[in-house]
């Protein structure tokens, strides 16, 4: 593109370019042809087709052989204008700007915040879960097999003693769901968490016990859809405490978390001035 | 661009790709022909796997006709799959013999590779006559015969296409047309012919052992 | 900038060559762009016609009981109108444009492989010849609708060989299809000028890249496909002859698994085409790059996974419905980030409203309304009620107008000027787009209703007692609206030739390498190979003091 007009070819004659060919039409002509052939039982169209087949494919493969298929096109043709530059007309985004960042935070918490949170919750929420189990007589394991049912439709038809024992696939299939949704939700409070206006206890008023109530009570109205066996036997007080302990324990380490500024989408260029 | 005092970059023609400007750091571009050839295969491979899975879906469906534990003689098989096998390591020495530029090594071995894909195309048809005169094995008999006869019919077809594209390749050799600093037809017949054999290996397994 | 540009060449040339002479140099061409162009006629050519079978169609369909056609040219016409518009115009038209443009873009002189460039471009054609060849033989056209649905291609339901010429046709141009996904993937992995890595591509490359993957995996399946329909007809197998053991279903797998992804090489060159239009006309940088990259390469890949949404009335397994129904949703992810990225460039631009603008700005409205009738088919429920009624009929002509054709017009009228050295009619091309998204409209949008009332498609007619009739009239209305807009465009595809302003090297002020060559490009593309740091190398000359590459 530097066509600084005249350095480009004082040495050459011209630039090497495929030369023209008919063999590629020829060739897809009788591919055709033999096709033609076949839909329509028209053998003649074979031979024809074949016999232009083996002199275009012939054609084509000797064009290929060094020094064959180029022709040397000559620098004849006109030069593109200079492309010059136009210094100042590009605009750069400013604060106050359309498009200007002006809602997200400027600083947010790392990726790994969520995670901590959500780990954390999914920790300490175990312990009202295992208390309720405990203490309603169904046992430790009761609360995880329920859980299972979310995946595991199967689950509906096992009685309550079957339930109340320790099963390997469903304690494993429950641990897998719990770690999935405790780190989820946990990285989107990580997200979303900074984003909420005033002081950082609305964070954590919000985080802690808005949400988990939000989330309760989708699941009282949903759980007979999601998982029956679970809505057969849940107590909803101690479902509400374990979900209140998550989520404050989850927004309390993710609001604590230091924060990271990231580099403003502002940066760079808006486009240019009218 | 911007630094329009450097020369100008050398003309770029179908197969070469500019010589890399060390003081921009860019990174070399593949061979053109290669990444022709390996995305023919590619679309080679889809085809195949079209026709295994149709293979692999009738198999033993319909009622009557020969079946494949019927009609199949392993050694006969055997015996083909062996010199399709053996083709790939005469075509692997000699692109060895043809890069240490040993010539004439270079065009016995792949003469080798011939014969032994030809042995190979001999052996089906006399396997497809069996089929055809002792077992009545036609493609239109039954499920099976339709989908046998496509599969294997169309690997033959490209182990057909693939002795042509060798013969070639020798008769360019011993014209002394390869005797340049292009190596690229022995090195894409090449891709080819080792990929007609891993399609065998795979039409082999499914087709006379998995499928018996 | 450059509009005030000297006059080219052209009033040097002394008397014109005889018109044998440009014939002859057409047809050994081995030129990307020569082949570019002829592609681009073919698609303009066919759909032309296939757009006379369509109003045809809509004719007929004007009130209950009409005889204007009889039912199997009908059944002839929906069978050709679908395989034209979808093999004959849609996929020669974008590999046309891309044929012209990528090779410019990239900063080479021609493809990777010029001559298989010009056998793609003819096996295209002579298979769409092959096809309506079917016109000539007892029986005529197919009559089969253009998924043919076996076993009604099957020897005991098409007994004529219109079947063989569409299949075998079919299997001709597919043939010319794949080698040009594979010139493009040679082109763009092995030919960028110096500077260019695969991250600074302009957006089209990138995407035509990934849409020429797709077509490398899905088209060989249709060829089995078609190769096993042409051994039932022509050999006796029996793959898809039910009363032999063969199986139907096994047909609608194979079709679809290339069928749907098809949809997406339809239409990711046109998402491609407004990338390069939405950024220059909004003179802003294309928003969130790398997330569109990375959007296009999860489109593909999910894209594969989908198909069998089109055939959840089949009754497949309850597993199967419930995958096929969450891979589809999946899709609408990476599309609906491209939607955003694509407002996010326009939101805050100092917009130009020329033509390519227009038609991109009805691509962004159209396509996301046919993208949210996607989203509901998708659901199984709804599907077993709306599939192969009208409904469907407007949802996929919403995305492939509304998607593709949009974006191919406004790419048309983007690269005209390159192409030809002259500007297209503003005025024609503004008469256009009004016609053509107005009759659009009102062609499509009253086809959901009349789906929605149970209106099936391919009825050749339908009774008085059925309350489609007012719908139909809209539709039939709509297409009468649209019909002269098609037309206009091809008046001023011609006229512009000799009568449009003189466009200079670049009329648009735009960023990309093929604005740094002439107006008509020389036959080498560019006397001197450039060299790139940036994705819009063009910004980067003309803003010296505040290149991109600072940036990147």
């Amino acid at each position: 593109m530097t066509h600084s007009t005249g350095e480009t070819t004082d040495h050459k004659p011209g630039i090497e370019m495929p030369k023209p060919t008919v063999w590629p039409m020829v060739l897809a002509l009788a591919i055709t042809l033999i096709a033609a052939a076949a839909a329509l039982g028209a053998w003649a169209f074979a031979v024809i087709g074949g016999l232009l087949f083996v002199v275009s494919f012939c054609g084509w493969m000797g064009a290929l052989l060094p020094g064959r298929g180029h022709e040397s096109e000559p620098l004849t043709h006109p030069l593109p204008t200079t492309i010059t530059g136009r210094t100042g007309t590009v605009e750069h985004l400013q604060p106050g700007m359309t498009g200007y960042r002006f809602r997200l935070p400027e600083k947010v918490h790392p990726i790994s915040a969520g995670l901590k949170g959500g780990v954390v919750g999914g920790i300490v929420m175990t312990f009202p879960a295992l208390a309720w189990g405990v203490l309603s007589g169904h046992g430790l394991w009761f609360p995880v097999n329920l859980l299972a049912g979310l995946a595991l439709p199967s689950v509906d038809d096992l009685s309550v003693p079957e339930l109340e024992q320790f099963r390997m696939g469903l304690f494993l299939i429950g641990l897998v769901i719990h770690v999935v949704m405790s780190a989820t939700i946990g990285l989107i409070y990580g997200v979303m968490l900074p984003t909420i206006p005033g002081a950082v206890k609305w964070q954590i008023i919000i985080g802690g016990i808005v949400l988990p109530l939000v989330w309760t009570g989708v699941s009282h109205g949903m759980m007979g859809i999601a998982n029956p066996v679970l809505q057969h036997y849940v107590d909803w007080f101690w479902f509400a405490i374990s979900q209140l302990i998550f989520g404050l324990a989850a927004a309390i380490v993710v609001v604590r978390s230091e924060k990271i500024a990231v580099m403003p989408a502002g940066s760079g260029t808006a486009g240019e001035r009218a | 661009m911007t630094e329009s005092s450097s020369a100008p970059t050398a003309v770029l023609t179908e197969s070469e790709s500019g010589p890399p400007d060390p003081t921009l750091g860019i990174e070399a571009r593949p061979d053109v022909h290669k990444v022709g050839m390996a995305c023919f295969l590619a679309s080679e491979a889809a085809f195949f796997s079209t026709l295994i899975m149709a293979y692999v879906i009738y198999l033993r469906h319909g009622s009557h006709g020969p079946t494949p534990d019927q009609v199949f003689s392993l050694p006969m098989v055997l015996g083909n799959t062996a010199c399709l096998i053996f083709s790939s390591f005469t075509l692997h020495w000699a692109e060895k013999a043809h890069h240490s530029g040993k010539t004439n090594v270079f065009r016995v071995l792949w003469a080798a590779t011939i014969v032994l894909g030809t042995l190979f195309l001999v052996g089906t048809g006399i396997e497809w006559r069996g089929l055809i005169r002792d077992h009545g094995l036609t493609i239109g008999v039954n499920m099976f015969g339709s989908t046998y006869y496509t599969l294997v019919g169309f690997h033959a077809f490209h182990v057909t296409l693939g002795v042509i594209a060798l013969a070639a390749v020798l008769w360019l050799s011993v014209r002394g047309e390869l005797r340049g600093k292009s190596p690229m037809p022995v090195t894409l017949v090449g891709w080819y012919w080792h990929f007609v054999d891993v399609v065998w290996v795979i039409v082999f397994l499914v087709v006379y052992v998995v499928g018996r | 900038m450059a509009t005030a540009e000297i006059e080219p060449a052209a009033t040097a040339t002394p008397s014109p060559p005889p018109w044998t002479a440009t014939l002859h140099e057409w047809l050994v061409t081995v030129d990307h762009k020569k082949i570019g162009v002829l592609y681009v006629l073919m698609a303009v050519f066919f759909l032309l016609i296939g757009g006379a079978a369509a109003l045809l169609m809509r004719i007929q369909l004007w009130a209950p009981q009409l005889t204007f056609l009889p039912p199997i040219t009908f059944n002839q016409f929906f069978t050709l109108h679908g395989t034209t518009m979808v093999f004959f115009v849609g996929m020669p038209v974008l590999i046309g444009i891309a044929n012209y443009a990528i090779p410019l873009m990239i900063g080479a002189r021609d493809m990777a492989f010029p001559r298989m460039n010009a056998f793609g471009f003819w096996t295209t054609f002579f298979g769409a010849v092959l096809v309506y060849f079917s016109f000539l033989v007892p029986g005529g056209p197919p009559a089969i609708g253009w998924f043919a649905y076996a076993p009604l291609t099957e020897n005991s339901f098409a007994r004529g060989p219109g079947v063989d010429c569409w299949a075998l046709g079919l299997i001709v141009s597919g043939i010319g299809t794949t080698t040009g996904a594979m010139n493009f993937i040679a082109t763009i992995l092995c030919m960028r000028c110096p500077g260019m890595t695969l991250r600074k591509v302009p957006f089209f490359v990138w995407v035509m890249f990934w849409t020429s993957l797709q077509i490398v995996v899905v088209m060989p399946p249709l060829t089995a496909a078609l190769t096993m329909l042409e051994f039932d007809r022509q050999l006796g197998a029996h793959f898809f002859d039910t009363q032999a053991g063969g199986s139907a279903y096994l047909w609608q797998h194979l079709f679809w698994f290339f069928g749907h992804p098809e949809v997406y090489i339809l239409v990711l060159p046109a998402f491609g085409m407004i990338s390069e239009v939405v950024p220059v006309f909004s003179r802003k940088v294309l928003f969130g790059y790398e997330f569109m990259a990375a959007a296009t390469a999860a489109i593909v890949v999910i894209s594969l996974g989908v198909w069998a949404h089109h055939m959840f009335s089949v009754g497949m397994s309850r597993t199967l419905d419930l995958f096929f129904v969450a891979a589809t949703m999946l899709v609408s992810i990476p599309t609906g980030i491209k939607l955003f990225n694509w407002l996010a460039t326009v939101y805050g631009g100092k917009l130009v409203l020329k033509s390519p603008m227009l038609f991109a700005l009805g691509f962004l409205s159209m396509f996301v309304i046919g993208g949210l009738t996607g989203v509901i088919l998708a659901c199984a429920p709804i599907d077993f009620q709306v599939t192969d009624t009208y409904f469907v009929v407007g949802h996929f002509h919403w995305v492939l107008i509304g998607g593709t054709l949009f974006g191919v017009f406004s790419a048309i009228h983007y690269w005209y000027p390159k192409v030809t050295g002259r500007m297209l009619s503003e005025r024609l091309a503004r008469w256009q787009f009004w016609l053509f998204i107005i009759g659009f409209i009102v062609t499509f949008a009253p086809m959901h209703i009349a789906g929605i009332l149970g209106m099936p498609r391919r009825i050749y007619t339908y009774g008085s007692d059925r309350p489609w009739e007012i719908w139909n009239q809209i539709a039939t209305i709509g297409a009468l609206i649209q019909a002269p807009s098609y037309l206009i465009f091809a008046y001023n595809l011609v006229v512009s030739l000799w009568k449009g302003d003189v466009a200079g090297d670049d009329p648009w002020d735009a960023w990309t390498l093929e604005w740094a060559t002439t107006s008509p490009p020389p036959p080498y593309n560019f006397a001197v190979i450039p060299t790139v740091k940036s994705r819009r190398p063009l910004w980067d000359l003309k803003h010296p003091d505040d290149p991109d590459w600072k940036y990147e």
